[in-house]
């Protein structure tokens, strides 16, 4: 966050919010939805911006909002300095190009009808990119690179593993040629022999293309292998956001603190002497959002003050920052279990 | 009443004391596919104690969810079990009557599949879901039943249980769905139960709460629990012991503190390399199995994991291993680590803390290791 070259990907103060029907006469008493609220995130060119949070946070939605996927409330993205909220479809698509999304659900976002050449040509014919004769050849060389045999060509999604599915659709990604991608949960539904081989291939594409991606991930283990920022988010807000190095050995929030301790270590010497923060309960409703800090339903150092008033993101070190009341300064005499110290069960 | 003399039973820990509950003994299933017969589960043998969690590990396709299924003798057609013997108190389920069989489904051995959305019927209430099982198996109805059925809801920790009785499936969240699942599980209080991934779907941090809710269930009630995954990792805290299977076969299997201390086979030494840990942070630092499982219809003649291992020999490609212990005794079942391997990776570094190191030089070797942060 220091260089002197503006970021490739500059969000700021991004909203999207939903209105939810109203149950009242007329549709009245609507509410709102308030998925994403207020984010700020930037990403340099080349690096891996990765995206934490639980089911409903409001990640997959940011990931879909700065692609202009799903409709933006407020706030700007800026990609290559260049605001994107504000232009119209037309001037938007050339734009598109340059940014590529990978889903989550390896059998649900390929199209079963259609082949693997058809499916990864599409991005090339509608840019435009490649004249007619060299695009079965370029079709061939991003399979190659993906690690699919050239005889995947005339074949269907459906016969295909997971694992192959999810690299067919990184060569869909990658036919557009793009400068950014959003890796929305690339791997949570691959076993973990197979994310392993999905995350370095997505490692030594970024490399080779000087790719900047937005990983989004509800498991620390795994961004921690792609990241070199990581933001975490909680209720559409980012609570706290860090280089990994930071993030991973200091970290400040109590959020992030109980999604470290959740990530079990294949060690069961270690695993029994770990002292835990289970979170109790679910992330509550982001229709009706807690008063004061959104987290303090279930942190385990909650006092008065969080009950009333909603910390602001603050900076607590050199690129550091955490939306927390108690981060930085010692902890509060109330904590029971203190989180800082229980996932330092080092071997 | 069962003999324990074949495969282990002896974990070391303080449930050996009693006898196995369920044995299982060179089990095999198989499908009729268009491509040929294909051997699921190819002659897998293990018992289950009392109080006991025995993690069930391998990557999609490997057979541990038909493994699980036949104890139920619920294999999906075109599947069926070809032979082997399940024997569960005192009588082998696969020669007792579908009736019989009716009886112990859902009361004495019971399922949490993997799935807790489709699992669930879209147009039951949670309510009706468990009253509908305590009535069949346990004939309770009426007021009873509903009573019932709150208390479990509560147990699996579920808030306002009486409400959530009338609330469908839709309404609740994966989470909460898979509390559901849990709670219609032990209704019966049953002797085993049988969890099919059940923590995939969800959060890390549910994941979390989800374990820690069958290991006090376990506790509580002691039952046997028998926990598929294909994550290593998550297995760590909440197993007594560990039997990891490829492609259909048992291809090691120990307590969990030697399992996870001392992986003998090599498919295991790179399942536990391929889980993403805390402690070995850094952009690029990871181990990866190189391609995929073998095709069931078209199985080399070795070792199936021979084409993925970096550690192959010309004895691994030409035949196969069978399970045998780790001290080179050919007989399986005297002693409780077992694994099916010619060249295991344990075999020249068999002192306590080499494995660690061995993972660590996998990682940095086949990782781009330039920004290791070790903590």
């Amino acid at each position: 966050m220091t260089s002197t070259t503006a970021p490739l990907l500059a969000v700021d103060d991004l909203r999207v919010h939903f209105q939810l029907p109203g149950t009242g006469w007329f549709g009245s008493g609507k509410q709102t939805v308030k998925a994403v609220d207020g984010l700020s995130i930037q990403i340099e060119r080349g690096q891996t911006l990765g995206l934490v949070g639980e089911s409903g946070c409001g990640k997959s939605t940011t990931g879909r909002a700065i692609l202009r996927l799903a409709p933006i409330t407020g706030g700007t993205v800026r990609l290559n300095s260049r605001d994107l909220t504000t232009l119209s479809a037309a001037e938007l698509r050339p734009i598109r190009r340059q940014m590529q999304i990978v889903f989550q659900d390896p059998f649900a976002s390929l199209n079963p009808r259609h082949t693997v050449e058809q499916i990864v040509t599409e991005p090339i014919w509608v840019h435009n990119l490649r004249p007619e004769r060299e695009r079965v050849a370029r079709v061939r060389e991003l399979l190659t690179l993906v690690g699919l045999p050239g005889s995947a060509m005339g074949r269907f999604p459906h016969e295909f593993s997971g694992g192959q599915r999810q690299r067919i659709g990184i060569a869909r990604a990658l036919a557009a040629e793009p400068d950014f991608i959003v890796l929305d949960e690339p791997v949570s539904a691959l076993d973990v022999s197979i994310q392993s081989q999905i995350l370095r291939l997505l490692l030594d594409l970024q490399v080779q293309f000087g790719l900047t991606y937005l990983f989004i991930a509800h498991d620390l283990a795994v961004v921690g292998q792609m990241s070199d920022q990581v933001a975490v988010m909680y209720l559409g807000r980012i609570v706290e956001t860090a280089t990994r190095e930071a993030l991973y050995q200091a970290p400040q929030h109590p959020y992030t603190q109980a999604l470290l301790s959740a990530v079990p270590y294949p060690d069961p010497e270690i695993e029994a002497k770990r002292r835990r923060v289970i979170l109790t309960g679910e992330v509550p409703s982001p229709v009706n959002p807690p008063s004061g800090c959104h987290f303090h339903t279930r942190c385990p150092i909650a006092a008065d003050r969080c009950r009333v008033e909603a910390p602001s993101l603050r900076t607590i070190g050199p690129g550091h920052q955490a939306s927390c009341h108690f981060a930085g300064g010692p902890p509060p005499e109330l904590q029971g279990a203190k989180p800082g110290t229980s996932l330092r069960a080092s071997p | 009443m069962r003999s324990s003399s074949d495969v282990s039973n002896a974990s070391g820990n303080s449930t050996s004391t009693v006898g196995p509950v369920l044995s299982v003994r060179d089990l095999r299933v198989e499908f009729d596919t268009r491509r040929g017969r294909v051997r699921a589960v190819d002659g897998v043998s293990f018992t289950l104690n009392a109080g006991e969690t025995l993690g069930l590990v391998g990557e999609s396709g490997c057979g541990k969810t038909d493994t699980a299924l036949s104890l139920l003798r619920s294999v999906p057609a075109p599947g069926k079990i070809d032979g082997g013997s399940i024997e569960f108190e005192g009588r082998d389920l696969l020669s007792i009557s579908e009736r019989d069989m009716n009886r112990l489904r859902g009361k004495r051995i019971a399922l949490i599949p993997q799935d807790p959305l489709t699992a669930l019927n879209p147009v039951m209430t949670v309510g009706d879901h468990i009253v509908e099982v305590l009535d069949i198996h346990l004939g309770m109805r009426g007021e009873t039943a509903r009573s019932r059925a709150a208390d479990l809801l509560s147990r699996v920790g579920i808030p306002e249980p009486r409400k959530r009785l009338d609330a469908y499936p839709h309404q609740l969240s994966g989470g909460m769905r898979q509390r559901v699942m849990i709670a219609l599980a032990i209704s019966c209080e049953p002797a085993i139960l049988i969890a099919d991934e059940p923590t995939t779907a969800l959060d890390a941090t549910v994941q979390a709460q989800i374990l820690e809710l069958l290991d006090e269930i376990k506790r509580e009630t002691g039952m046997a629990l028998l926990l598929i995954t294909h994550n290593l990792g998550i297995v760590a805290g909440h197993c007594n012991r560990v039997a990891v299977m490829y492609c259909g076969r048992i291809a090691e299997t120990a307590s969990a503190g030697d399992l996870f201390r001392h992986p003998h086979h090599r498919y295991t030494a790179g399942l536990l390399a391929c889980v993403p840990r805390l402690d070995r942070q850094g952009k690029g630092i990871f181990f990866t199995i190189p391609g995929t499982p073998p095709e069931l219809t078209n199985l080399p003649p070795g070792c199936a994991f021979a084409s993925r291992c970096d550690a192959v020999t010309d004895h691994c490609r030409s035949e196969r291993p069978n399970l045998a212990h780790t001290n080179g005794s050919a007989v399986p079942g005297s002693t409780d680590h077992l694994m099916a391997c010619w060249n295991p990776a344990a075999k020249a570094s068999s002192d306590a803390g080499a494995d660690h190191q061995t993972s660590a030089r996998m990682a940095v070797a086949y990782g781009r290791a330039h920004d290791k942060s070790d903590a």
